[in-house]
């Protein structure tokens, strides 16, 4: 093995053949580091180069990519995420997800930047790794456990408290499709549906052990970047409401915007908003502030239910977007039973954000009497049943019931399966449904949603500057002459700019191991130069701002073109019909509707993508070094490969039509 | 001085064992940490372990090299002092809360292949408290560490029976590397 010219980096991956057994520790790629830097960048690369576009998600054929990156275990604030990369088995093209918590850090102490998962093996087993001891072992005895149970029976059976794992519970078992993998301590990576990637390679965890630490270019450089931020971060205005309430404070914030997704997005405001947000949770439930390795901010919670029906239940960290798609998404108002919602979905392993929008999709479909009651296998499905809601979990999970099974396939592939016309209530963008926010109410995450490379999501690009229009921080980022459309809500005007350097930064972002809720977004401390500074220092890798944005560029135009490859276009990058043709009802955003013809127009015309067909055009590949990938991309759509994969990807379209009767 | 611990305080964030092992190895290991946290499956209970120093002091009793532990004039902490230090663990079994670590490791020691790790303050300076968010972590002019001692001491007799509780083996007490 040769040396690793980076420090920060451990040097080495490991590449696990799940069919064969046969495992691998190799040097890692320099070029690798060098052109994506490290997390989802270096997944993306992987993905890109070795799973064709016409393997299926769920097939031995699909890889799993487990990364960290390179400011992962250092002293950067909030530098802990672990991002899972594949093809995803909900949406059939690019997927992932990533999450902080304590694992990331171990495996780079344990001597790896990342492991690659191939194959399938006969029967479950899980992967543990102590340092250089790497060993395959059976998981027959974990198969059929949640997460909660599997995590501390690793602990225990290997005598060892300090054990970090990335496991999944009998929800990714079962090939749900948005099944989450679990993270220690009880941080999950959920999007994309990557759990059933594990599921369906029989890997049921990552038991990770690492005593071996990270080695710092220039530890007083570091140390000095990392402080420095470390303070800013702590002076931020936002600081204390986001450290006391996490992202959960951002339900009574987005509650007046008319941003706060209700009955399916039906309406943008929830009138029981104040007995489920953050404020009432960190007052009736708070146990202690927790926090993921070395994260100042402390977001994550313990929370326990005291009493009632639902006493004894514990929650580790109750996010906004659960406390959406599980409260105001179904018109749940009970505290305690979302509470127990969140545990259930934690250890059984799905997302509660696709979770939320099914059961909400199939309580719409009942309110318009497209599912009948037999349909129901009596389960009593009208809005606000939280006991309902909590028993559907169930049967999703394990796929009991025809009910069940058939919405453990998401909301848009249950639509396609039913037909009928329920593609009108899926709401989702390329298969994956939609997260808490409203287009309407805020345009750039209208806009943010469709131009995911994951499907439906905030978090690619992470539009925070306008969301409560905080004209201070956009100053910083993009100085004055933006203001003050920049940080109008429902102003269209700039909005292109900010999603395609928010896409780009959060590339960088997530592959260089940070966090969206930290300082990098959420609190505006960490930009472009901090970043380069910090994996400067931490690797010795000649970074400043302008490489770093070509990395970010690049990573992301090479997930747009797996996607291409897919037969992905412009097509796809479309709002269901409820955020475009019918006028929010709710708050600020009263009226408005999501403008994309307007912003999507000058999306691709600032990121060099034909406008037709939503494809990178060669003279941008080439521009950002991966010039090679024009010729992939143009050769599978003109073998009519790439439309033969999109007509078979499982999901129903949105419906984008003009408005239907809400009857 | 002693290194005042609110486990109440905690979060969990490790940011203290990431500093100190930064400044005490001179890379990022938190394996090797002097402050290391201990907590219980569900992070109810979060026990930053690190040698206030107590009042007693058991490890200065049962250390058997003359000058390997002695007491710092500066701080009043209690340092190892490497050269001299054979890694011979009793100080480590002396040790009620775990606050000191061996390190088997080629060149360290005075026989060098192993040593004892413990916090010796950073000579008056800790790393671990500058980063400390929550302020779990304090560094303050106290006569004696022996309340601090005796609270983690407390702490971690939970957190061991809530692990025996929930199936897990009694845990060795003298770690190996």
């Amino acid at each position: 093995m040769t040396q690793f010219p980076y420090a920060g980096y451990a040097g080495r991956y490991l590449r696990v053949n799940l069919t064969t057994g046969k495992m691998a520790a190799l040097s890692l790629p320099v070029e690798w580091a060098e052109n994506f830097l490290g997390g989802n960048g270096i997944g993306a690369k992987i993905l890109w180069d070795e799973v064709p576009p016409l393997a299926d998600p769920l097939h031995p054929e699909n890889k799993l990519i487990v990364a960290t990156g390179p400011l992962c275990g250092g002293l950067m604030p909030n530098a802990s995420r672990v991002e899972f990369i594949a093809k995803s088995p909900l949406t059939g093209i690019y997927g992932d997800a990533n999450a902080s918590g304590h694992f990331s850090p171990e495996l780079k102490y344990a001597g790896y930047d990342l492991i690659v998962f191939e194959g399938r093996a006969v029967s479950p087993v899980y992967l543990s790794v102590r340092d250089d001891r790497v060993e395959l072992r059976d998981a027959m005895h974990l198969w059929g456990k949640g997460c909660e149970d599997a995590e501390r029976i690793l602990r225990q059976e290997n005598r060892d408290p300090e054990i970090k794992t990335a496991l999944i519970g009998q929800a990714g078992e079962n090939l749900v499709r948005f099944a989450a993998i679990a993270v220690s301590w009880r941080r999950h990576a959920a999007r994309s549906g990557l759990g059933a990637v594990m599921g369906s390679k029989n890997l049921k965890a990552i038991a990770v052990r690492g005593t071996r630490g990270v080695r710092l270019a220039d530890p007083e450089g570091h140390r000095a970047v990392a402080l420095r931020l470390h303070d800013q971060i702590r002076r931020n205005e936002f600081f204390e409401g986001v450290h006391r309430f996490g992202t959960a404070g951002l339900v009574s914030l987005m509650q007046p915007m008319g941003r706060f997704p209700t009955k399916n997005f039906q309406q943008g405001s929830f009138d029981g908003f104040e007995q489920i947000s953050g404020e009432t949770l960190r007052e009736e439930h708070l146990v202690r502030d927790v926090a993921c390795c070395a994260c100042p901010v402390g977001c994550d919670k313990v929370y326990t239910v005291a009493s009632g029906e639902f006493a004894g239940t514990t929650t580790s960290s109750l996010e906004y977007e659960t406390l959406n798609a599980l409260g105001a998404g179904v018109l749940n108002r009970n505290l305690p039973a979302l509470i127990r919602a969140n545990v259930l979905c934690d250890d059984w392993g799905l997302d509660t954000i696709s979770a939320g929008r099914t059961i909400s999709f199939a309580m719409e479909l009942v309110e318009k009497g497209m599912l009948s009651p037999r349909e129901c296998e009596g389960l009593d499905l009208a809005w606000g049943n939280c006991r309902a809601m909590n028993e559907l979990l169930r049967r999703i999970t394990f796929r009991e019931g025809n009910l069940g099974n058939w919405l453990a396939e998401g909301a848009a592939r249950a639509a396609k399966i039913l037909g009928r016309g329920a593609e009108r209530y899926a709401m989702h963008v390329k298969g994956q449904e939609i997260p808490s926010q409203d287009g309407r109410a805020q345009q750039s995450m209208g806009l943010a949603h469709v131009t995911s490379t994951r499907g439906a999501d905030h978090l690619k690009a992470f539009p925070v500057i306008d969301e409560t229009g905080y004209p201070s921080e956009a100053v910083r980022r993009y100085g004055d002459q933006y203001l003050p459309e920049l940080v109008a809500p429902l102003a269209t005007r700039y909005k292109a700019m900010l999603v395609k350097d928010g896409e780009d930064y959060g590339a960088v972002v997530d592959s260089s191991g940070n966090c969206k809720s930290g300082g990098t977004f959420v609190m505006a401390e960490v930009y472009w130069d901090d970043q380069a500074e910090a994996i400067r220092t931490m690797t010795g890798l000649p970074m400043d701002a302008a490489r770093l944005k070509i990395i970010g560029e690049r990573i992301y135009n090479l997930q747009r073109c797996y996607n291409a490859l897919h037969g992905i276009t412009r097509a796809d990058d479309v709002l269901p019909w409820r955020f475009t043709k019918i006028p929010s009802p709710s708050g600020n955003a009263k009226g408005s509707v999501c403008h994309l013809d307007v912003m999507l127009p000058e999306y691709y015309a600032l990121r060099g993508w034909d406008d037709a067909s939503g494809v990178p055009r060669a003279e941008t590949l080439t521009r950002l070094g991966i010039g090679d990938a024009f010729a992939r991309v143009r050769d599978t759509i003109a073998s009519g490969d790439a439309a033969r994969i999109r007509a078979n990807l499982g999901w129903a379209a949105p419906y984008t039509e003009h408005a239907v009767d809400e009857r | 001085m002693i290194i005042q611990v609110d486990p109440a305080r905690c979060t969990d964030c490790r940011l203290c064992e990431i500093y100190c092992s930064l400044q005490q190895e001179g890379y990022v290991n938190p394996s090797l940490a002097r402050v290391q946290i201990r907590r219980d499956e569900s992070r109810r209970l979060l026990a930053p372990i690190v040698c206030p120093p107590c009042g007693e002091k058991k490890c200065l009793a049962a250390c058997p090299e003359p000058g390997a532990l002695v007491i710092s004039p500066q701080t009043g902490a209690v340092v190892v002092v490497e050269p001299r230090c054979t890694g011979c663990c009793k100080c480590i079994a002396a040790c009620e809360i775990g606050a000191i670590r061996f390190l088997r490791q080629e060149g360290r020691g005075k026989n060098g292949k192993a040593v004892a790790l413990k916090c010796d303050q950073c000579g008056g300076d800790p790393a671990c408290t500058r980063v400390c968010e929550p302020k779990a972590l304090e560094y303050v002019n106290e006569a004696t560490g022996q309340p601090v001692f005796e609270r983690l001491g407390a702490l971690l007799a939970e957190i061991e029976k809530d692990w025996l509780r929930r199936g897990g083996q009694p845990r060795r007490r003298t770690p190996s590397r």
